[in-house]
């Protein structure tokens, strides 16, 4: 992204990815706000995510994730911190939990984090490849709406360690996004998105992709995929111009639990992530077609907000297949993502 | 904190006061019933009582014996409660009736527990203290 693009593309970020996280006021709203940062590669994914959410006692809770998923399959940790190690502050792009950190400074994001028992280190530097997409009221049903910033093209710079074994992530592309809303866990609400990024930042095409559903995936609320050719969001195909197709389920040999305790409450492999996903939109002349085959899954499972139950967040890494013809342009590339399905 | 007796005791408070809900249902699932647990010879015996959890003395409707190195692998996810029991890493005895409430509690307990966020400090010096005996 040229000089004048990433000016323009920072100064939206500081106007737009802050923290609406209040320290003032305490209430019984269940504001939930989350920082998330994936990247993908043959070798590895990383996903790093810093949440703030109320507990039912409306004291303030932080967590952690930091999850990796190599040869080996997913490991890493979800972890609750004490909020005398958090700092952060209404307004800001900064936030600290433990030793963990995210900022944004100068058109870059930087984040450091690591698993407490230290098997996991990661370190990096996000430049900011597109401009930002900001998605208001995304509806989740009967309560407050859920509020979507996303940055989907980031340039990194970093490292990640996995028990003892160095990965230099230099030149990978990366994900961003940042969350935020007054919702109940357990809600009427579901969703899976995912995200398209090329194996090398010589291909100009990114893609974000994202579907809403009632909790029990009977009705879809809303549906579309995002395409952007190098830093600028170029098309938008919504509701009826896209296309699902699902087929078979993926039977996992083994399912990943976060925190593992939430295993003792749910356990099992079971799973509704397809054997294959095909998702394709057509409006006009133009037309994308992704198709995702999942392998790896890692289940995060979150308290609901009322006295039993869960929500399942299922962090699905898998190979991509995207092509599509934008303004006469054709283009394909090949890649691994993770795709995210959660029930709420 | 070195010992599961005064582990499970501080677990309930907690229970009590930051997930009354948890508790509560805890108390209704084990009303009438007396489950006597064994964690590596110490041994204590609870039942629900009008809301609360009491410890008893008495002839027990349930018994459960383990150790506290199954415990802590149940909690890290390296053992199932399923396989636990079917390998006798977890001895359980009683009729089946008072064996499904018990589950239900154990349900109950562990939904009041990833919602306490006490419950996590208790934990680690449960953790700690096994680790340095």
């Amino acid at each position: 992204m040229n000089m004048l693009g990433a000016t323009a593309a920072s100064r939206l970020i500081a106007r737009t990815d802050h923290l609406r996280w209040s320290s003032i006021r305490r209430s019984s709203d269940k504001h939930k706000e989350w920082w998330h940062y994936s990247i993908s590669r043959p070798d590895v994914d990383v996903l790093v995510n810093m949440s703030l959410l109320e507990n039912s006692d409306r004291s303030p809770q932080a967590r952690i994730t930091l999850l990796v998923r190599n040869g080996a399959g997913w490991r890493g940790e979800v972890r609750t911190v004490p909020w005398d190690r958090v700092e952060c502050h209404t307004g800001e792009i900064a936030i600290r939990m433990a030793d963990c950190t995210t900022h944004f400074e100068d058109g870059a994001y930087y984040v450091g984090a690591r698993t407490s028992d230290g098997s996991i280190d990661v370190d990096f530097r996000a430049d900011v490849a597109t401009t930002p997409s900001l998605i208001h009221n995304v509806d989740l049903g009967s309560g407050p709406p859920l509020h979507w910033l996303m940055v989907p093209r980031l340039v990194v710079r970093g490292r990640v360690c996995v028990e003892g074994t160095r990965i230099s992530l230099d030149g990978s592309l990366a994900y961003h996004d940042h969350n935020w809303g007054r919702f109940h866990w357990g809600g009427d609400f579901a969703w899976q998105w995912g995200y398209a990024a090329p194996p090398s930042p010589s291909i100009p095409w990114t893609l974000v992709f994202v579907r809403m559903y009632d909790r029990a995936l009977h009705r879809v609320r809303s549906q579309g995929i995002f395409v952007w050719r190098a830093a600028r969001q170029t098309r938008v195909f919504r509701d009826s111009a896209v296309e699902y197709q699902r087929s078979g389920l993926l039977r996992a040999g083994s399912v990943c639990k976060f925190p593992p305790i939430m295993g003792l409450l749910y356990p099992g492999t079971a799973t509704d992530v397809p054997a294959a996903l095909t998702i394709s939109a057509r409006r006009d002349a133009d037309e994308v077609v992704i198709h995702f085959e999942p392998e790896d899954i890692a289940q995060i499972l979150v308290p609901a907000d009322a006295p039993r139950g869960a929500t399942l967040i299922q962090e699905v890494s898998g190979t991509l297949h995207c092509s599509g013809r934008i303004d006469d342009e054709r283009w394909e590339f090949t890649n691994r993502t993770v795709m995210e399905f959660l029930r709420g | 904190m070195a010992d599961f007796v005064s582990f499970l005791s501080a677990s309930l408070r907690v229970l009590r006061d930051e997930c009354p809900t948890a508790y509560e249902m805890l108390s209704v699932c084990l009303d009438g019933v007396l489950v006597a647990i064994d964690v590596d010879g110490e041994r204590i015996t609870v039942t629900g009582e009008r809301g609360t959890i009491s410890q008893v003395r008495g002839d027990a409707d349930i018994e459960l014996a383990t150790h506290r190195t199954v415990i802590l692998a149940l909690i890290d996810g390296h053992d199932t409660l399923l396989g636990s029991i079917l390998a006798d890493r977890v001895r359980l005895r009683g009729r089946p009736g008072e064996l499904v409430r018990t589950f239900d509690a154990l349900a109950a307990y562990l939904e009041g527990a990833v919602r306490s966020p006490s419950l996590l400090d208790l934990l680690d010096e449960f953790r700690s203290s096994h680790d340095t005996t």
